[in-house]
């Protein structure tokens, strides 16, 4: 894996994709350096999940080029593999599997793709669990937990793969109004921490206090990006006006 | 109807819309019931599949738990009457139906678009004897359903046709209407037969329902000026890691403040 402290770690390139007859990403360019923080956010419809979803290959693209730690995703199949253990993605549904208790969860992955021993992928998962601050339900099932506590076990899933960049797709919008905070709390400790992450959101709270970027989408486009002061004091394009004027109101309505 | 005095429930929609609808009343039911809860509300816009959950949760409440079978409550979301003032009798009617399902005595509902007059309350005199359900009036937190004034002539209009119907008193939703909720409490306690202990706060443009010990109202005089004897249902977010704990937790500080000696 070739790793350039100079280089983005990830580049998409006039990357455009279809869905039948209908475009649902249009010139995408974008760059992001290693460690950046970016909230991507944009009206229902407007490819946002599809762009970050693109970064793992959970879709593909018919045109332009994606380049994820140096390795081309649109040049062929053969490395996809070693990209998505790279990539850790969050989803709005939290996907944990109903059958295997929080620990095994989390250890499965490391034990099958990264050849661990149970006994490190369990002490893995724990030292993660504990960072999400719910040690104590390693040994419960998915059932037995609220939402928030799902979406922290997603997120430790993700990191027991030692992943160089997270990608959230909407991780809050599934929960009640009272949860979101432990999620975003979490989240923040990351990007603390120094994770590349984007994030697919419309907390705005979050964007303002976590992210170096923010990115606007509309029909498939980035319309406008900019550092989070000037883009919710200064947006310059109608349709971020128009969004944010909703968006806001909503969350103070 | 059996006593209930000094029962302490938890209104399901306390453990947030998307997690109930997650994981089923009835789990969160047992929750409550672990936490020491004396009965629970259960929720028609939180059940899922009513014809499996209700005599689910029915099962469940008669089962005898250290001795005594767990009260239940329905709460029906549509309004008692439509927005046109006429009485919603099938809709009433839908509700007391779900009421027996779940084995609920009582029955909450708001008045919605009342409109004084005085038809329908034969009918929904007879609905309510035939069924053998105490119907409980909330204070929602509309302006049709929600003040002082529109209650109180709801409330005269039944009372002169002979029907004397108890009051479900939410603590907080007056504050939605720019009620006072102590004022509420002098003028509706002698009809009050349930309490939603409810504290809320103001946020920059709306109303959040907190902990009463949290609530920017004067609750303590409020819960003071309400019957002590009728039974008082938690209906705020119970958030927490141990969810279980936090309930048994809010549960006690309930019953703590009943406690007190007026």
């Amino acid at each position: 894996m070739i790793t350039n402290a100079q280089e983005p770690i990830i580049r998409l390139q006039g990357v455009e994709k279809w869905f039948d007859k209908f475009q649902v990403l249009t010139d995408i360019n974008l760059e992001v350096r290693t460690g950046e923080r970016i909230v991507i956010c944009g009206p229902s419809g407007s490819g946002k999940s599809t762009m970050i979803r693109c970064i793992n290959r959970l879709e593909t693209v018919q045109k332009g080029k994606i380049l994820v730690d140096g390795i081309d995703l649109t040049a062929g199949g053969h490395n996809v593999d070693s990209v998505r253990q790279e990539v850790g993605m969050v989803f709005q549904q939290f996907n944990l599997f109903p059958h295997l208790t929080i620990l095994q969860n989390c250890a499965l992955a490391p034990m099958r793709s990264r050849g661990l021993s149970k006994a490190e992928a369990e002490e893995r998962a724990m030292k993660y669990l504990t960072r999400v601050r719910i040690p104590d339900q390693a040994h419960k099932y998915p059932s037995q937990l609220s939402g928030g506590q799902q979406q922290r076990v997603a997120i430790a899933r993700a990191l027991c793969m030692s992943p160089k960049i997270m990608l959230f797709d909407e991780p809050t919008s599934a929960l009640d109004p009272e949860m979101v905070k432990e999620v975003l709390d979490t989240m923040i400790g990351l990007a603390e921490d120094g994770m590349t992450m984007l994030c697919v959101t419309h907390e705005m709270g979050f964007a303002r206090s976590v992210a170096d970027r923010v990115i606007f989408m509309a029909d498939g486009k980035i319309i406008e990006q900019g550092p989070p002061d000037s883009f919710f004091s200064n947006p310059q394009h109608p349709k971020t006006q128009t969004f944010l004027g909703q968006i806001l109101s909503n969350h103070h309505a | 109807m059996a006593p209930s005095a000094s029962k302490t429930l938890i209104s399901l929609t306390s453990f947030g819309a998307a997690e109930v609808l997650r994981h089923g009343q009835l789990w969160f039911a047992r929750l409550s019931q672990a936490a020491g809860a004396d009965g629970v509300e259960v929720r028609e816009e939180l059940l899922r599949d009513a014809a499996r959950e209700l005599p689910e949760l029915a099962a469940w409440a008669s089962e005898a738990a250290h001795g005594q079978a767990m009260d239940l409550v329905y709460s029906c979301p549509q309004p008692l009457y439509a927005a046109d003032g006429a009485l919603a009798l099938a809709t009433l009617q839908h509700a007391i139906a779900a009421s027996h399902r779940l084995g609920a005595r009582r029955l909450k509902m708001s008045i919605g678009g009342f409109a004084a007059r005085p038809e329908g309350f034969d009918a929904l005199a007879q609905a309510l004897k035939d069924a053998g359900i105490a119907l409980l009036i909330e204070n929602d937190q509309t302006a049709d359903a929600g003040t002082v004034q529109a209650l109180e002539r709801f409330f005269a209009a039944a009372d002169a046709a002979g029907l004397q119907l108890p009051m479900t008193f939410d603590m907080g939703n007056w504050a939605y209407q720019g009620e006072c909720a102590l004022q509420a409490a002098q003028c509706f306690s002698g009809r009050v037969g349930y309490v939603h202990a409810k504290g809320v706060q103001r946020l920059p443009a709306k109303w959040v329902a907190v902990p009463l010990t949290e609530s920017a109202l004067p609750w303590r005089a409020t819960l003071r000026a309400l019957p002590a004897d009728v039974p008082r249902a938690i209906e705020y977010p119970l958030i927490g890691d141990d969810l279980e704990a936090v309930t048994r937790r809010e549960l006690q500080s309930l019953r703590a403040i009943r406690a007190l000696p007026a």
